[in-house]
């Protein structure tokens, strides 16, 4: 989740290269400033806290919420609809398309 | 390390978005993190692919699976000198001693016809069958210089599906082991090159025209293990041919657990340990690292 400032050139800049590496780095947008990405293991929440922390621009608020993947299918959806995406990779160990 | 299968059916294009594998199919677009994805697998003939993705498919040893028009795979893609030392590997591969291969390999089939044994019983196997493998299995010789291993396979294929039976045969049986073998080799395929072996150099297998002769040799013991698994999952519904949903079935069998020393784990993880083990069993000398592939761990682990 975060929220990143807009106002200058600089600010701008910093925030399309924040969200660009949060893309290289397999997360998948949610819904505006949430992103998300399963992992299979808690080793890798560690490696992929510590590469966020390098990424993060100045000057922002950004946080991280590690939850767990029955957590994640229990989220309750008050209006709109579960994506694709969400249904058919998700947190799936055999993707079928 | 990957942890995800993806299985793709008449999709239209696969290419690279920002490290992601972007997948199109009917104007919708999934996309998934390349350094999640362990295979994948394409079938139908539609599906188009960039040279770019396979390089990165190669990089983040990421096996592709090329399905043929029935469905049965029909090639493998795999990155090459990937692995940090590949060199070395290889020069200390081509170096290994005939001692030291017939020494791995008796114990491979010694695994391999074990768990033969293993299944048929669980099969109801007649007991006079049994005992003519058991048979058979005592009299294995260092480096199966009798050749042990075909005779208890022609017990065993004929225990299970009848005595005129053949591996050559256009039967649901052979159909589900010919895919089944295939989804096994690749991934062992994938982990053996993922370690810097050269998938050509085997133990036993020398065939010149195969460039899997290791892969062929590594997966021995699993076999019995993936037709365990089809008996189980596919033989027993009334389907006249290998059916879309047998497919995907077969594929997950990489996904089942196996129990290895007294810890459950995914199959596909359980092969790299068990390449990873074959090279300390080389390295050491002794065939006794060689990681235990049982059946009965792996029936342990029905329903996970």
């Amino acid at each position: 989740m975060f929220d990143l400032p807009s106002e200058t050139k600089r600010e701008m800049r910093d925030y399309r290269i924040f969200r660009k590496s949060l893309l290289e780095n397999g997360f998948v947008m949610l819904q505006y400033s949430i992103y998300y990405r399963s992992l299979p293991n808690r080793s890798s929440l560690k490696k992929y806290e510590s590469i966020l922390k390098r990424l993060v621009p100045p000057g922002g608020n950004v946080r991280l919420l590690y939850v767990s993947e029955t957590q994640f299918q229990d989220m309750i959806l008050l209006a709109g609809s579960r994506s694709r995406q969400e249904e058919i990779v998700g947190a799936n160990r055999l993707v079928v398309i | 390390m990957g942890f995800r299968t993806v299985f793709v059916k008449n999709g239209e294009t696969l290419r690279v978005k920002l490290d992601n594998l972007e997948i199109s199919k009917n104007r919708e677009y999934f996309v998934i993190p390349l350094s999640d994805i362990e295979s994948v697998i394409l079938e139908g003939e539609q599906t188009s692919i960039s040279s770019r993705i396979l390089a990165k498919f190669a990089q983040y040893h990421i096996e592709l699976i090329v399905c043929d028009s029935k469905y049965l795979p029909a090639g493998v893609f795999l990155g090459l000198g990937q692995y940090h030392r590949s060199a070395k590997r290889a020069i200390w591969q081509s170096n290994w001693t005939e001692e030291q291969k017939q020494a791995l390999w008796t114990v491979i089939i010694l695994r391999k016809i074990n768990n033969q044994i293993a299944f048929s019983e669980i099969a109801n196997v007649d007991e006079e069958r049994l005992e003519t493998m058991k048979e058979l299995r005592k009299n294995l010789k260092f480096g199966d210089e009798s050749n042990r291993e075909g005779h208890v396979a022609k017990v065993y294929f004929n225990s299970h599906f009848g005595l005129g039976f053949t591996r050559e045969d256009d039967s649901l049986p052979n159909a589900c082991m010919d895919y089944g073998y295939a989804i096994v080799r690749a991934q062992m395929a994938r982990c053996v090159v993922a370690q810097g072996l050269l998938p050509m150099l085997g133990v036993f297998h020398r065939n010149e025209y195969n460039s899997f002769n290791l892969v062929d040799d590594l997966m021995e013991p699993f076999r019995p293990l993936m037709d365990y698994y089809i008996h189980r999952e596919i033989l027993t519904k009334e389907d006249k041919y290998l059916t879309y949903d047998s497919r995907i079935q077969l594929i997950d069998f990489l996904n089942q657990k196996i129990k290895i020393k007294n810890k459950k784990i995914y199959i596909n993880q359980c092969m790299i340990d068990y390449v990873i083990s074959f090279i300390k069993a080389m390295e050491k000398n002794d065939p006794a690292y060689l990681l235990d592939i049982d059946l009965i761990n792996f029936v342990e682990c029905e329903g996970k």
